[in-house]
């Protein structure tokens, strides 16, 4: 055995040696189970601490398990024009994208600082960046006074309420345009980030803020609080919250955030990647789009393997299903964005058959199906618009 | 469920391994703990009769949701500067001796199948076939994946030596 296979296996032994078991997990698993009894309704209460007993209710609809790409209920009418602008983020650098031909030049970037979170009013001019510097996040508004393939203007400038401490993992501008939500990683005493985390809604107005919290410490201990997306439900009450579901009664003040179960329904002959379910904001804000990773690999059955992906709508009251992206693909998505007017989106993907992995972007326009685009070179890894 | 092991019995007796194999593979404890878990949860109410099946498909369907979800954080990780990652838990930050550290780190370079790969042949100590109905992969692609892995081992715990 060579040296390298002896100090592998001596690593991995001592890794293992560190592991212990909950003795309360066994519970956890019927309790997992229990809630899948539950087939297509699941209510989930705000806690008892809470102010007000508001239960947030989503009920997941889910069609015929076949699978084939789920039928599309698409909006009727014209199909709108596209944003003749959009932002994209590469490496901590924004980039503003002219739609017409995917011309690009940076936008809104200060020395220092890297974007973290970029979020469109709507109308296809105006932008939001948080940028990050040590462990404090700067806002900024941009707005594109010309964007055309030979020309990129904008004006930028702070928002009201300035800059906090922390460093912006997502944000989202309300439907009616007058709120940003952002998810925040707090600082630590030592000034590096933290893994506790807040939601904060600010009013773009006067710059006044509110915010919610997991309840939990904010120690260099504290387990990360993961939010992957964040999206308006269409009365811009309630936040949904990724990357586990969640959801947030914004007109509460002392509310927590909450975890909502769900079910997968079961796919005959495939199973269902529960860990790889996302959240992702749909169209005008008012959608909320379960992601929702399928297997066709089941070794207890003998099943063929492979991998696939499609979208599922889920209605309730932190979202209100419009139609659902018919979509499958075997990549795995790493970001899905819609316009305002919910007819075009782009998508991102990681492309795991390709070693290494590398992300695409697809676009998406109702009636004219998805394609793949070329930023041109651009590794982007998110976009607003 | 039918004649067999009842789930808590398998429970009790793979938990702690399978967590294992789970850390392993993801690097994560939460992740972990919810991978098994899950595992469990879908065996939960079949029929099983034979325990070493039950525990291959445990095995199995644990490797696949950590493949994707070791793809995620691998995503996310690549778009990552090093002072964005979140802070490792306390159980993370265990004493290792600095070589053991220094190959688990260079442990996270390989991809899933190469992880999971090696882990399944240098700590379950399966044969090629075994990681191969393990993986649900070929004996070749096994083959392949173990080599590459074992290569990309070595060159990343010299190029940090």
């Amino acid at each position: 055995m060579s040296d390298v296979e002896t100090r592998l296996r001596d690593a991995l032994a001592a890794r293992a040696t560190t592991v212990q078991g909950d003795p309360e997990a066994y519970a956890a698993v019927v309790r997992r189970r229990e809630r899948r009894g539950v087939r297509r309704l699941v209510t989930v209460g705000v806690a008892a601490a809470s102010v007000a007993a508001v239960a947030l209710t989503v009920a997941v609809v889910r069609p015929v398990p076949e699978p084939t790409p789920p039928a599309s209920p698409a909006p009727v009418g014209p199909v709108a024009p596209a944003p003749e602008s959009f932002v994209g983020v590469e490496d901590g650098m924004a980039r503003l994208f002219a739609s017409a031909d995917n011309s690009s030049s940076t936008a809104g970037t200060l020395a220092g600082y890297r974007v973290t979170a970029v979020a469109a009013l709507g109308d296809g001019r105006s932008f939001f960046f948080a940028a990050l510097k040590g462990c404090a996040s700067m806002f900024n508004r941009m707005d594109v006074t010309e964007n055309t393939p030979s020309d990129h203007r904008t004006v930028a400038g702070p928002i009201p309420g300035g800059d906090v401490a922390g460093r912006v993992m997502h944000m989202a501008v309300s439907p009616d345009g007058a709120r940003l939500a952002y998810a925040l990683r707090l600082p630590l005493a030592d000034g590096r980030c933290g893994n506790a985390g807040q939601i904060r809604v600010r009013d773009l107005r006067t710059g006044a803020e509110q915010s919610w919290d997991d309840g939990r410490p904010v120690t260099s201990e504290t387990s990360p609080f993961v939010v992957s997306s964040l999206t308006w439900s269409a009365d811009g009450r309630r936040l949904s919250l990724g990357e586990r579901i969640a959801g947030l009664d914004t007109t509460q003040p002392g509310a927590k955030v909450e975890y909502l179960e769900y079910e997968n329904h079961e796919v005959p002959g495939y199973e269902v990647c529960t860990i790889d379910d996302r959240l992702f904001r749909g169209a005008t804000g008012r959608t909320v789009l379960l992601l929702r990773c399928i297997k066709d690999l089941d070794v207890y059955d003998g099943a063929s393997q492979g991998i696939a992906f499609d979208f599922d709508p889920v209605t309730g009251r932190i979202g209100e299903q419009l139609f659902a992206l018919p979509l499958r693909f075997r990549m795995d998505p790493w970001f899905l964005s819609f316009d305002s007017s919910g007819d075009h989106a782009f998508l991102g993907v990681y492309d795991t058959e390709s070693d290494p992995a590398v992300t695409r972007v697809h676009r998406w326009d109702r009636g004219a199906g998805i394609r793949e685009v070329d930023l041109g070179g651009k590794d982007v890894q998110q976009i607003a618009w | 469920m039918g004649g067999g092991t009842a789930l808590p019995d398998l429970f009790a007796a793979h938990y702690r391994r399978l967590l294992a194999l789970a850390v392993l593979v993801t690097d994560d404890r939460a992740t972990a703990e919810d991978l098994v878990q899950e595992a469990f949860a879908r065996l939960h109410g079949r029929a099983l009769a034979d325990p070493e099946r039950a525990l291959a498909y445990l095995r199995s369907t644990v490797l696949n949701l950590s493949r994707s979800r070791l793809r995620r954080l691998r995503t996310a990780r690549k778009h990552e500067r090093p002072d964005d990652r979140l802070l490792p838990s306390a159980e993370d930050d265990v004493i290792l001796r600095d070589d053991q550290r220094a190959v688990l780190d260079a442990l996270r370079t390989l991809s899933p199948r190469q992880r999971q790969a090696l882990v399944l042949r240098y700590w379950e100590d399966m044969t090629e076939a075994q990681v191969a109905a393990a993986m649900g992969l070929s004996a070749g692609a096994v083959k392949s994946h173990t080599s590459r892995g074992m290569a990309a081992l070595r060159t990343a715990l010299e190029a940090n030596r």
